[in-house]
């Protein structure tokens, strides 16, 4: 059995960490070994009974003071530097990602596809494309940790986290929770499984299918009555009819595009916004309608919000209508 | 250099009774005696026992997380267990053994001994800060180990609140106990070096363990309310069903974070400035010189202090919270490098061109060194944001935080027990053996806590009781590691006692050391001083050696 | 604090003063967390704050009032005073201390009745938290200056207490504006 020194890197992203920890670890060592190296020469020079000379006034104690208090900071800056630039870099999905949703429960990571496939404490992507995972807890803090990926980010209940990455290299890796949940929190992981691009649709094409997200999410929406005033283009052509009824907008093709709201202001609706306006619906109420929709927060699961937004994002813009 | 001391028993001062020589030791003989004590110092010596026992039940907890991550499998102790062992472990670690231990012991006995004064300004405070933290530490105790508590030393939310089954509220109840301790010895210090310096004992002729002393106190009486805070609200929404972090209930589960890390990044300062001061003393001692940049050293401490309090956040990089927020964050924590890497720089300049003595003492003083040096480097490659992001929540952050309180504090409280020990006791203990014990604590200590650097950065998370099997050879060296360091803890706990009744008397002075607390006899007498000094010189000069001043009648 | 300053006793404020002010910035930084929290779930939120602002207004008045009473004895308990003359505000402040729990008390059934109870928006959980906090602070406060208005005390104790209630009359004037004012 050979004796792991360093895990695989199954990303470009993750040979940069590499870099970038190799190079501060070296420059750290750089600071550090001549402090080292003088005290043990101090050490032998100044022992007790040795010839040395000693004692003597202290010169230009200031200037000393000052640069090794400024020195070994600004060379470090640049560290820092570069760590924010590859954090940045962490926080900022490209345009364009495969979303797959993940929810973590105690002890286990549930992953659905945009098709609908769902596994368990197992993760297949495909290799060389963008990845976004939009995560949530259903109960306490997890944590996602791709090791050979260098990523990992916190699943928190109540909202949503995001983490993406391309993994460039085909294989299967590590997949842990790292933020401690409870009894069988070291038994909360599996595999990450990288397939090159032909490999996942294969994946995806053998995997069974579940109801995705956003047709759950229609089923929802006229379950719970938002249909009823949300005559939403998606949902059987309600949009176009009586117009007289209308009291709440119609939300075909709204998603991540700007609305402007009732006290002049206009917000993106996004994620975070659709979310909070299931929970909190008379906070931000669009241009032209009453505050009117009821809270449906403490009625609604995690699971379901998610379910509700993915189906609001899906919606076409109605047909018919000219922006 | 020559020891010298006050002369006791010729105490002309007439508006003064009549001045006791008999050491503290021999005040009294009791139980009762030592219980009721006010004395600054028998209540150091309460503190010492206490935290003693305290450290071998977190010890016990140590032992049975490294017994288990021996193997692999989960073979000696279930999930639950496990749990529960590294929980106490934590616990009782950090608020019943490092946070009190230099303060409460040396810090008790030694500052108004340091600043010329016969007590601390509250004396009977500062029994009842022992007493509250006893019974807390009791009370904790008592819940962890009947029951147990399976959150981890960091109560985070809203598993604490609304998930773990074990005794969340009663261990929580124990260290908001425990808290107005730690709140009282800092405000009875600060007090006291405020309203108690002898006569010419100016702010920078204070010896640099009183300055770590004073920026530790400023930490403990500020970060501690916070910590009470955020234990209520975990009691409002356990206790009471009021949501506070749990979302179901309308909570946010980050703001416990928030109060949580708000003191305990603070709380590292608090056991690690003392730690820094008592290293100062011991390097300074043996190097027969003043301690280099004297100014420095005692502003580093209050800027460690202050900047102690502005980065919270980078315990929290990867929760979610704003991602410009946690670059700030990640800048500030690159600033407290800088204060820290001054006392270092100093510490190495004081040995230049001196005349150094290979003490006990002193090898605990380099050692603490070489081990807080290499804490320190790895918190700043934790500090840096895309490197946590990998790092955070793995056996990486754990050698980190060990080497920084555990290879810092724990080594500089040896290395305090073994300077002081002479003065507490009057008596010298085995060179030899107490050198062997500092070696063992080296080797062992690396041994231990470097295979979990290179663990963590394969991707080991922490609080794991089970792992891939390729991960074993780190973990084993790790727990046989971890069995040289407990010989290494135990071997003082051997001699040190033995010396008591067998041990060379030590005269007040055996070091050659400059502090006043070295020119009275050894064990120094239950008021200190025959007659206040006036201090007439600079902390560390060679006169401060010399023949003491009186005040004139 | 320079190396400049004298040292030794009496050179800064009593061992007695310096600890309380100690023990009271304690206490700013518990209540500064909890304030911390409370402006960020009032960020977090929208519309007007739900509480009754008349009867917290009132509340502010009595303790405002109180703390003037305080004020009173205080300077009462000084030496060129007779004895017992600090005894009259003190007992006014501690009764309006106990008005001050009454309305509170009111005020929660009010609270209670219009269904402003604790459950899923944290800023109304935090009020519970908050209030009954300080709450808590007001009654050892009472309890302080009653005691103190059957004994002869020192100045300096009634200085103590005075600051303590002082500090109690603080909290709430920051509590107050945060939990009932601060607009959506």
């Amino acid at each position: 059995m050979s004796i792991p020194l360093w895990p695989r890197a199954a990303s470009f992203y993750a040979d940069r960490i590499d870099l970038l920890v190799v190079s501060f670890s070296a420059l750290l060592l750089c600071l550090a070994v001549p402090v080292f190296v003088a005290i043990l020469w101090f050490a032998v020079k100044y022992r007790r009974g040795s010839p040395a000379e000693r004692g003597g006034p202290v010169k230009r104690e200031a200037g000393i003071e000052a640069a090794w208090m400024a020195i070994p900071f600004l060379l470090s800056l640049g560290f820092w530097f570069w760590a924010a630039e590859l954090f940045f870099v962490r926080s900022t999905p490209p345009p364009g990602t495969l979303d797959i949703t993940v929810v973590g429960k105690q002890w286990m990571w549930k992953a659905q596809h945009p098709g609908g496939q769902s596994e368990i404490d197992t993760l297949h992507v495909p290799a060389g494309q963008p990845v976004r995972l939009r995560m949530t807890s259903q109960d306490v803090i997890h944590s996602l940790f791709l090791p050979e990926l260098r990523l990992k980010q916190d699943v928190l209940p109540g909202r949503t986290t995001e983490l993406w990455f391309q993994a460039d290299r085909p294989g299967t890796y590590a997949l842990r929770c790292t933020q401690f949940c409870g009894t069988d929190h070291a038994t909360m992981g599996g595999e990450l499984v990288v397939l090159p691009p032909t490999g996942y649709a294969d994946w995806l094409s053998t995997s069974a299918v579940e109801p995705t997200l956003a047709q759950e999410g229609a089923a929802l929406f006229r379950r719970l009555g938002c249909s009823g005033c949300h005559g939403s283009s998606g949902g059987g052509g309600a949009g176009g009819g009586g117009g007289s009824a209308v009291r709440a907008p119609d939300l075909g093709g709204i998603y991540r595009l700007p609305q402007p709201l009732a006290d002049g202001g206009t917000v993106i609706a996004d994620e975070r916004y659709l979310r909070d306006s299931i929970l909190d619906p008379v906070a931000q109420v669009v241009a032209g309608y009453e505050p009117v929709m009821p809270s449906f927060a403490g009625k609604l699961e995690e699971a379901d919000l998610m379910r509700l937004v993915a189906y609001i994002a899906s919606l076409k813009p109605p047909s018919g209508t000219t922006p | 250099m020559t020891a010298t001391s006050t002369d006791p028993g010729t105490g002309t001062g007439a508006a003064r009774a009549a001045f006791d020589p008999r050491p503290y030791t021999a005040a009294g003989h009791t139980l009762r005696s030592w219980l009721t004590t006010t004395d600054h110092k028998r209540v150091a010596i309460l503190y010492l026992i206490a935290i003693t026992g305290f450290f071998a039940l977190g010890a016990v907890g140590a032992v049975l997380v490294r017994l288990e991550l021996a193997t692999p499998r989960p073979d000696l102790l279930s999930a639950e267990t496990y749990n529960r062992a590294f929980t106490m472990h934590g616990i009782v670690m950090v608020w019943f053994f490092l946070i009190p231990s230099i303060p409460n012991v040396f810090g008790n006995f030694l500052i108004p001994l340091m600043i010329g004064a016969r007590d601390l300004a509250f004396p009977r405070l500062n029994l009842l800060s022992w007493y509250i933290y006893v019974l807390a530490g009791l009370f904790t105790i008592v819940t962890l180990v009947k029951g147990g508590v399976d959150t981890g030393w960091t109560f985070y939310t809203p598993l604490s609140t609304q998930f773990a089954n074990g005794h969340v509220l009663l261990a929580a109840a124990g260290v908001f106990t425990a808290g107005f301790s730690s709140i009282l010895t800092g405000l009875n210090f600060i007090v006291t070096i405020h309203t108690m310096r002898a006569p010419g004992m100016t702010w920078f002729r204070l010896p640099i363990f009183v300055w770590s002393h004073y920026a530790t106190s400023i930490l403990l009486v500020l970060a501690t309310p916070v910590l009470a805070m955020a234990l209520i609200l975990i009691v409002a929404e356990r206790g009471f069903g009021v949501g506070i972090f749990d979302p179901r209930l309308g909570g946010d589960p980050l703001l416990f974070q928030h109060l949580f890390w708000f003191y305990s990044h603070p709380a590292v300062y608090i056991m690690v400035l003392p730690a820094m001061g008592v290293v100062t003393e011991l390097i300074s001692t043996f190097a027969g010189r003043a301690v280099f940049g004297y100014r420095f050293v005692a502003y580093a401490s209050l800027a460690i202090a202050a900047l102690g309090f502005l980065v919270w956040g980078h315990h929290m990089f990867v929760s979610g919270q704003s991602m410009y927020a946690s670059v700030v964050f990640s800048f500030l924590s690159f600033l407290v490098a800088v204060p820290s890497a001054v006392k270092v720089y100093n510490w190495a300049a004081t040995l230049y061109r001196a005349e150094i003595r290979f003490t006990a003492p002193l090898l605990y003083g380099l050692s603490f060194i070489g081990l807080f040096v290499f804490g320190g480097l790895t918190g700043l490659i934790l500090a840096s944001l895309a490197l946590d992001v990998h790092a955070h929540d793995t056996t990486f952050v754990v050698a980190h935080f060990h080497y920084i309180m555990v290879g810092g504090a724990v080594t500089a409280y040896l290395g305090a027990m073994h300077f002081w020990w002479p003065k507490i006791t009057g008596r010298l203990y085995p060179d030899a053996l107490a050198k062997l014990s500092v070696l063992l604590l080296y080797v062992g200590f690396n041994l231990t806590f470097f295979p979990q650097y290179i663990l963590g950065w394969l991707g080991m998370p922490r609080r794991y009781h089970e792992y891939p099997a390729e991960f074993q050879v780190w973990h084993l060296l790790s727990t046989a590691g971890a069995g040289l360091l407990a010989f290494a803890y135990l071997l003082p706990l051997v001699y040190l006692p033995w010396s008591l009744r067998w041990g060379q008397r030590a005269g007040p002075n055996p070091w050659g050391a400059t502090g006043l607390e070295w020119r009275v006899p050894s064990p120094p007498p239950t008021h200190n001083f025959d007659r206040i000094p006036t201090v007439t010189w600079e902390a560390y000069t060679p006169e401060a050696t010399a023949e003491t001043k009186d005040t004139p009648p | 604090m320079t190396g400049r300053t004298g040292a030794g006793p009496g050179t800064t404020a009593s061992p007695g003063q310096l600890g309380l002010w100690l023990f009271l910035s304690t206490e700013v930084m518990m209540f500064g967390a909890l304030l911390l929290a409370i402006t960020l779930a009032r960020l977090g939120r929208s519309g007007a704050a739900p509480f009754d602002k008349g009867l917290g207004a009132a509340n502010t008045a009595i303790l405002l009032t109180s703390s003037l009473l305080v004020a009173v004895a205080v300077e009462r308990s000084g030496p060129c005073s007779g004895p017992g003359r600090a005894r009259l505000p003190l007992v006014g402040a501690a009764a309006l201390g106990v008005a001050f729990l009454a309305v509170k008390a009111v005020e929660y059934r009010a609270d209670f009745a219009k269904g402003l109870v604790p459950g899923p928006d944290l800023f109304v959980n935090l009020y519970y938290v908050a209030t009954a906090l300080h709450a808590v602070h007001l009654t050892i406060g009472v309890a302080l200056l009653a005691g103190l208005a059957l004994v002869r005390p020192q100045p300096s104790t009634v200085e103590a207490a005075g600051l303590y209630w002082h500090f109690v009359d603080l909290v709430w004037v920051f509590l107050y504006p945060a939990l009932y004012l601060v607009p959506g």
